[in-house]
């Protein structure tokens, strides 16, 4: 007789069997981590929060040595700066810190994919050092992704220290990311969702409350240290007139060509750099400095380094509309040179900057073009911001989220959505691959993306059932009804109903060996017992069934409002052939 | 992808590419039970040191962009005194980068903007202030004067009114009563003197009997909104602390005479005379009030006869004005004909010329008001047609004023 105890509706995957001892230590360790886990995601957000005040004074310390203490900059600081120090950054990465280069999204996404969590503290500290002296010397880069790689590498360090699990290993890194960034940008809600949205790149109910934790406690450190002044101050933004959404509209197309273009930029020169011969490395951020340090000198200094004094000059509608627009196509540029030349450094605040400037330079047009029309400088600079997170990065939920966070104004979330949809739209139909998962498989790298997960078609109980069957017995019967009955039934495996609620299963063999037995009197329900099948609903996700159905071959599918009525059956081979149709009806976008 | 290796010591997966194992390090295995507190307090100790050096080096820097912000100040303060405007503004802007949410520094900005031209970008960070501190007086001032140079009037209005009544950091009541003056002179400048006489009757119930400058100054607004009656008030109150005070007996003269009490007018312009008053418009009005007192046939206590020598006085003065201003248009008064104001009234002046003389006048005394009617009416048609006449003329306009018999 084939039955099951599992309770209904459930979903736990048993363990695997572990013999006793094992079985002991693994427990003793999994009680121990889960204690530790929430208490270490706090010490990490206090430890990196404090490693990201250093960080973002190092940079300071680094810009004002090197560039002045003029903003911005002037001279011919601004050529030799950029140049001389992008070759001594080129040096340091080619010969101490190689794994420096870049941002290092991908490389804490590919620490948590690949390496097990492992980041080594070499590259922590090779990251600290030379995007401090990157940026300082006007490289167009942000603090943000070094942040985050700096506050991951400080969580896998202490991870390995303690000894965790590479379960827990590779969960701590997502959770120090989020630290760092939240630290980096003082705004731990759009951290924790674009580490879920770009690091972890799936939604991991395990590991939230520990980033979110981990977040909360760099933001507050930073703040400490840093004060409580947002990144930008923005200017009270008035409520917006239902026409005023058209110019939003021609933000979010203008936005999603800007970030087709930027990211295309990257995507083409980055594997071409990274061919060159391999001594080139070591010059390629000295020689993008030189044209980064001509496009300073030769007037316009703003895009150099991470510029967040000009983003906020360009919320307060500081700059001709003229020179919005140059300042976006220029830091597009200088970003791309430093970006692709392997100098490390993020894109968070180049894609804040050229968000700005593009916003800023939209509105200032829409405003001489269509006066009704236009709001206020502040308000398009900042669906900017949103624009080009959503259309270049491609985090639209980080995007708009961030937006609210930095403004503290929710009048603004509807330009916002509908501006950061359209250029959402734009750039995934022009650019199918996000920026970083196209970083990461130019680097050999094939890692999960949310933007993939969001593609996967989530197939249902509904999907693969099929309709019930004409015998069902009742546990009321006797067991020589129930074979008469189940003589007509085609299926070896017959359900059951049972009261005054929940199904059983009973094979045919079982109650003819019952009847050969001598007992055929006996009822259903005394044979079958408390032993109940799992029950499964038309939308639970079709793997549910695939936990029960090698010990229930027949699995009832109810209806949540009534138990006993019966919806379908589901068995192993309805389950098979219905993947085996999702496989070939879904073609995987990155193929 | 290469197979994972396990590490032999800790059964560990190593990292791609690592031969030492991280998680153990080569380290001789440390039991759990002391391995969690030695770590914890590293970890601890740790982050104290970290902290500890974070503070120093936020201190430091902290220090260091103060006196960046000082120094860029101070050069921009410099330059914008010097009228360097541009290097101006990038000082000042150099300075804020240091120092965010410095009001001052702001506030000079916006004025090196304004004085640069950039008007919008000052207005942005003005408003931008605002939204920070509505009630903030010196920027609710800043955008009054700003929206008053746009033409925006009620946009000046409110922000004036958001100064008088907003928060000064240094000495708030002589700020709020400026900037209520500043908007009194708006109002007045646009003509809005309604507005204005509201002001300044707030302005003044809030000053103190020992402040005689401003008291002045309500009380010449007053004048100029066209309120003598609170001006001499204002002026009388000056006086009462100090006799001797010129202006107020100029103000309160000018007052008197506004109001048409020409004896008050007379006594206080011969005392601002007589203490060496300048003004052109003193010597002016006290001789009009002078002649409006020898010529007015109803003032008050003059004999019966003194009442019709005046009233034919001023009847032959009315006659030469007529005439002199037809003359001067040249309109025949001789043909009956000619239509028109000044006809009419040379038909009516004939038609009781001969009757308008002392005696007749004693023994008709209704013809006198007839006849000052008539002069009254002559003066306002010949002034009409040929503009102010001569002083007697202008007496007995205002003679009928006094009178109430022509409209002011």
């Amino acid at each position: 007789m084939s039955t099951s105890s599992t309770p209904a509706s459930a979903t736990a995957v048993p363990n695997a069997p572990v013999s006793s001892p094992s079985r002991y230590f693994a427990l003793r360790r999994t009680f121990r981590e889960e204690r530790l886990f929430l208490l270490l995601a706090i010490v990490i957000g206090v430890l990196s929060g404090l490693s990201v005040v250093c960080f973002r004074v190092a940079i300071e310390w680094s810009r004002l040595r090197l560039l002045g203490s003029s903003v911005p900059p002037t001279g011919v600081r601004l050529l030799l700066a950029p140049s001389l120090v992008g070759l001594l950054v080129g040096l340091i990465v080619f010969f101490i810190f190689p794994k420096v280069r870049g941002s290092g999204v991908n490389q804490t996404k590919a620490a948590l994919y690949v390496y097990n969590g492992y980041i080594s503290f070499r590259t922590v500290i090779g990251k600290f050092i030379c995007s401090a002296l990157a940026i300082g010397a006007g490289h167009s880069l942000g603090p943000e992704d070094p942040s985050l790689q700096i506050g991951a590498g400080i969580a896998s360090a202490l991870g390995r220290s303690l000894k965790l699990s590479r379960e827990k290993i590779r969960l701590i890194a997502p959770v120090g990311a989020a630290a760092g960034l939240a630290a980096a940008f003082n705004a731990p809600i759009s951290a924790v969702l674009f580490v879920i949205e770009e690091v972890i790149g799936r939604w991991s109910a395990g590991v939230l409350g520990a980033v979110v934790l981990s977040a909360v406690a760099a933001a507050v450190v930073e703040r400490w240290f840093l004060g409580f002044a947002p990144l930008f101050r923005i200017p009270a933004l008035q409520g917006f007139r239902a026409a005023e959404l058209l110019a939003y509209v021609a933000l979010g197309v203008v936005g999603g060509f800007a970030s087709v273009l930027f990211a295309r930029a990257i995507s083409v020169l980055r594997p071409k750099l990274i061919a060159m011969p391999r001594w080139t490395h070591a010059i390629q951020p000295a020689l993008a400095g030189v044209l980064i340090g001509a496009i300073g000198y030769f007037g316009f200094p703003q895009v150099m380094g991470a510029g967040y004094e000009f983003v906020d000059q360009a919320i307060h509608d500081q700059f001709t509309w003229q020179l919005l627009g140059i300042l976006a196509g220029l830091k597009i540029l200088a970003t791309t040179l430093s970006f692709v030349s392997g100098t490390p450094g993020g894109m968070f605040a180049p894609t804040l900057f050229i968000g700005a400037m593009l916003g800023g330079f939209v509105g200032g047009v829409e405003r001489i073009a269509f006066p009704h029309l236009a709001g206020s400088s502040a308000a398009y600079a900042l669906v900017g911001i949103g624009v080009l997170f959503a259309g270049f990065l491609r985090a639209p939920m980080t995007s708009v989220f961030m937006v609210l966070e930095v403004s503290g104004n929710y009048s603004i979330i509807v330009p916002v959505i509908i501006a950061n949809t359209i250029a959402y739209l734009i750039s995934r139909s022009l650019q199918p691959v996000p920026l970083f998962d196209m970083l990461s498989r130019q680097d050999g790298l094939d890692l999960p993306s949310m933007e993939e997960q969001r593609e996967v078609t989530l197939v249902r109980v509904e999907d693969a059932m099929i309709p019930p069957p004409e015998t069902v017995l009742i546990d009321n019967m006797v067991v020589e009804e129930a074979l008469k009955r189940a003589e007509n039934s085609p299926s070896d495996v017959l359900l059951v109903r049972r009261s005054p609620s929940g199904w059983s299963t009973v094979r045919k063999d079982d109650l003819k060996r019952l009847v050969g037995e001598g007992k055929p009197e006996m009822t259903l329900m005394s044979v079958l017992a408390t032993q109940l099948t799992p029950i499964l609903h038309p939308d639970h996700p079709l793997d549910t069934a695939l936990h029960y159905i090698y010990d229930c071959p027949l699995l009832p599918v109810v209806h949540r409002a009534d138990s006993h009525r019966l919806e379908g059956v589901l068995t192993m081979a309805d389950i098979l052939r219905t993947y085996r149709g999702a496989v070939t009806e879904s073609v995987d976008p990155r193929h | 992808m290469a197979a994972e290796r396990d590490c032999p010591r800790c059964d560990e997966a190593l990292p791609l590419g690592e031969s030492d194992c991280p998680y153990c390090a080569g380290r001789k295995k440390i039991p759990l039970y002391r391995r969690d507190p030695v770590v914890i307090t590293t970890v601890i100790v740790i982050a104290v040191a970290l902290w500890v050096v974070a503070t120093l080096v936020t201190r430091a820097y902290a220090a260091h962009q103060q006196q960046l912000a000082d120094e860029w100040f101070k050069r921009g303060q410099s330059d914008l005194m010097a009228g360097r405007l541009d290097q101006a503004v990038r000082d000042l802007h150099t300075a804020l980068s240091y120092s965010h949410d410095n009001f001052d520094y702001r506030l000079k900005l916006t004025d090196a903007l304004s004085a640069g031209g950039h008007t919008r970008e000052a207005r942005a960070y003005l408003l931008a202030m605002w939204d920070e501190d509505p009630g903030n007086g010196l920027v609710n001032l800043q955008l009054a004067r700003q929206a008053a140079q746009a033409g925006d009037t009620p946009g000046a209005i409110r922000y004036f009114r958001g100064a008088a009544f907003g928060v000064w950091q240094d000495d708030p009541v002589e700020n709020r009563r400026s900037a209520r003056i500043e908007l009194v002179h708006f109002l007045l400048a646009h003509n809005l003197t309604q507005q204005a006489q509201s002001e300044l009757i707030g302005v003044a119930a809030n000053l103190s009997p020992s402040e005689t400058t401003d008291m002045l100054q309500v009380a010449d607004l007053m004048m100029k909104a066209g309120d003598p009656r609170r001006a001499l008030t204002e002026y009388q109150n000056v006086l009462s602390l100090g006799r001797k005070n010129t202006d107020a007996v100029v103000g309160a003269g000018k007052a008197a005479f506004a109001l048409q009490m020409y004896p008050e007018a007379r006594d206080l312009l011969r005392r601002a005379k007589a203490a060496g008053a300048t003004d052109p418009q003193v010597s002016t009005e006290l001789d009009q009030a002078e002649l409006v007192l020898e010529m007015d046939p109803y003032e008050r206590g003059i004999s019966a006869a003194e009442r019709e020598r005046r009233i034919v006085a001023a009847f032959n003065a009315a006659g030469t004005r007529l005439n002199q201003c037809a003359a001067s248009r040249n309109v025949d008064l001789s043909n009956s004909s000619t239509t028109g104001p000044l006809s009419a009234d040379t038909s009516d002046f004939k038609q009781i010329e001969r009757s308008v003389t002392s005696a007749n006048l004693r023994r008709n005394p209704e013809q006198g008001d007839a006849a000052m009617d008539l002069v009254f009416r002559i003066e306002r048609d010949t002034t009409a047609a040929c503009g102010p006449g001569d002083r007697t003329d202008q007496a007995l306009s205002l003679i009928a004023q006094r009178a109430g018999r022509l409209a002011p």
